[in-house]
């Protein structure tokens, strides 16, 4: 791993396009400000995490899930 | 979305699918829907064939992957379950009336408890078939939003099922 030491409002740049500016820092909180090209994602860590997490256990392991979707959402439905 | 356009495609042109998990399907080459960064946690996952549940009239559909035929989901109209979902997307250039948006679900063991991914949904441009995954990280939408109401899955589920 790579480790620089920054000083407030100072940058890193990350290939041509990307910079990573130190905004605040405050305690054990730091600000960045990130910019980067539209097409470059940029994710919380733990954003990311949960999304793939959620998009794993999405994946289906039954071919049948769809009917038993439909089916649930039906019946409770036609509940009073 | 800085994706070249794909390449033309003959309208006639099937893609025959194989899956041991979806069973063998075709899918006319000019319906797929275009991943190019495919999906968070499945880079790989790029084109898809969107087909419709056995039950039209309820709000799910299938979404298989071409490219990885062991590779299906569920997925629902977020708009048509909760009304004005649409309204939290980020401006979109191209203009929003254009853009579909579909919704991952994850369906546990028992279906009533299903949950849908409204802080990650999939978002696609009509017109270019193109789409990707947009994350909503505002705090106002989870991973596993319920579909059903949670009173009602509490009471079939036998309680407990709170998320």
């Amino acid at each position: 791993m790579l480790v620089l030491t920054r000083k407030l409002g100072e940058v890193i740049r990350v290939g041509d396009s990307i910079t990573v500016r130190i905004l605040e820092v405050k305690g054990n909180q730091v600000r960045l400000g990130v910019e980067a090209p539209a097409d470059v994602r940029i994710y919380r860590e733990e954003v990311y995490r949960a999304i793939r997490k959620e998009n794993e256990e999405a994946a289906l392991r039954e071919p049948g899930s769809v009917d038993e979707a439909s089916a649930a959402w039906q019946s409770q439905r036609e509940k009073p | 979305m800085a994706e070249p356009a794909r390449k033309a495609v003959d309208a006639g042109d099937q893609i025959p699918v194989h899956s041991r998990r979806f069973g063998d399907y075709e899918v006319p080459a000019d319906r797929l829907l275009h991943f190019p960064e495919g999906l968070i946690g499945f880079p790989h996952a790029r084109r898809f064939a969107l087909l419709d549940g056995t039950r039209p009239d309820a709000p799910f559909r299938r979404l298989l992957c071409v490219d990885e035929p062991e590779l299906g989901f569920v997925v629902c109209d977020p708009e048509a379950l909760w009304p004005g979902y649409g309204s939290a997307l980020p401006p979109y250039e191209g203009g929003r009336e254009h853009l579909a948006v579909l919704a991952l679900v994850t369906i546990p063991k028992n279906p009533v408890e299903m949950t849908a991914n409204l802080m990650a949904p999939l978002v696609v441009d009509c017109r270019t078939r193109v789409g990707r995954q947009v994350v909503l990280d505002t705090g106002r939408f989870s991973t596993r939003h319920p579909v059903l109401p949670p009173a009602d899955a509490g009471a079939t589920a036998g309680g407990g099922g709170t998320r």
